[in-house]
């Protein structure tokens, strides 16, 4: 304490040094920019969503998305259908276990492309989808949402997994 | 902060700045926040895949006169099957209770060098195979053939 008195009484005016903060603010500013993702494709899996790591990927690219996880299926972020435990209810699968609600509204989807490409000719009607899944989920949940788009004419699929760092 | 000196003449006067860093500080914290709160570090992409039906309607000359199909079971034990002129069936056995992952593409690289023309692979899995192991098995694969199928549908 005392000492604390005697070196204010030599200096009266503690000036804090902001040159070095703004020295580290500058690096951590070009970093964060640096990383920072400037893509126009928003995925943003719900929360809950254990997306499969893979080593060698594509871009993504704008397309329609499907979200399969745990207790619901969503298309472009609007719920579909629901699931138990990654498994569709058996009353909502046809004989040749396609999704009716996936395949309702993917129909749907197509015919107001259709609408757009008519009134834009330069419009044309995509054919590719974004499939953003749960590792969990089977691949007969899997085969009938797969099955319905490849029924309205889907032929592209993109599955949505995240860059792994580590050696493949 | 010393900025510069300026000389007028015979007489030299000295001008000395202090630049105020607290501002730049506070937009620099405002910005890093922000930027920090809205960033993602996870880098997304994708593998692509096509509908089996896609494989079958080539009609074209140079076309494959043998398609190759992998089958997923849940024991770990996996099916190659070779349609067309030649007809095959490949079961491969479990390894440790799960698929035998050096057998496969061991297998596969010999059926590509006797089927030069194939390059594209039908995957397909029972239900019950996990989506995990389907993107793992889809990424193994990628190297070997330039298109992979999504089968059983």
């Amino acid at each position: 304490m005392s000492k604390f008195k005697r070196s204010s009484q030599i200096n009266p005016e503690i000036s804090l040094q902001i040159t070095s903060m703004a020295d580290i603010f500058i690096i951590i500013l070009v970093f964060l920019l640096k990383s920072y993702s400037t893509s126009s494709i928003q995925i943003s899996p719900s929360d809950g969503m254990k997306i499969p790591e893979a080593h060698h990927l594509q871009s993504p690219i704008e397309a329609i998305q499907i979200e399969i996880s745990e207790t619901l299926i969503q298309i472009e972020k609007k719920p579909i259908t629901s699931l138990i435990h990654f498994r569709f209810n058996s009353e909502e699968l046809t004989t040749e276990s396609i999704s009716k609600s996936v395949s309702a509204s993917l129909e749907k989807e197509k015919r107001r492309q259709q609408l757009i490409s008519n009134a834009n000719p330069g419009v044309q009607i995509d054919s590719k989808i974004l499939i953003i899944a749960d590792v969990r989920t089977p691949y007969g949940t899997l085969k009938s949402v797969l099955g319905a788009a490849a029924l309205q004419g889907y032929s592209e699929f993109k599955l949505v997994a995240i860059q792994s760092e580590g050696a493949p | 902060m010393n900025i510069g000196q300026e000389n007028t003449g015979s007489a030299s006067r000295s001008q000395d700045f202090d630049l105020n860093l607290a501002p730049i500080v506070d937009c620099f914290t405002v910005l890093i926040t922000f930027m920090l709160v809205s960033a993602s570090f996870l880098s997304i992409g994708i593998l692509e895949a096509s509908p089996n039906t896609l494989g079958q309607a080539t009609t074209s000359p140079s076309a494959p006169t043998e398609t190759l199909r992998m089958e997923l079971k849940i024991e770990g034990v996996a099916e190659i099957q070779v349609s067309g002129h030649s007809k095959q069936l490949i079961p491969i056995p479990a390894k440790a209770g799960t698929w035998d992952q050096a057998l496969i593409l061991q297998t596969l690289q010999g059926l590509k060098i006797k089927y030069p023309k194939i390059d594209v692979l039908t995957l397909s899995a029972q239900n019950e195979v996990e989506y995990l192991h389907l993107v793992h098995w889809m990424e193994n694969l990628h190297p070997l053939f330039q298109q992979i199928n999504l089968g059983g549908f």
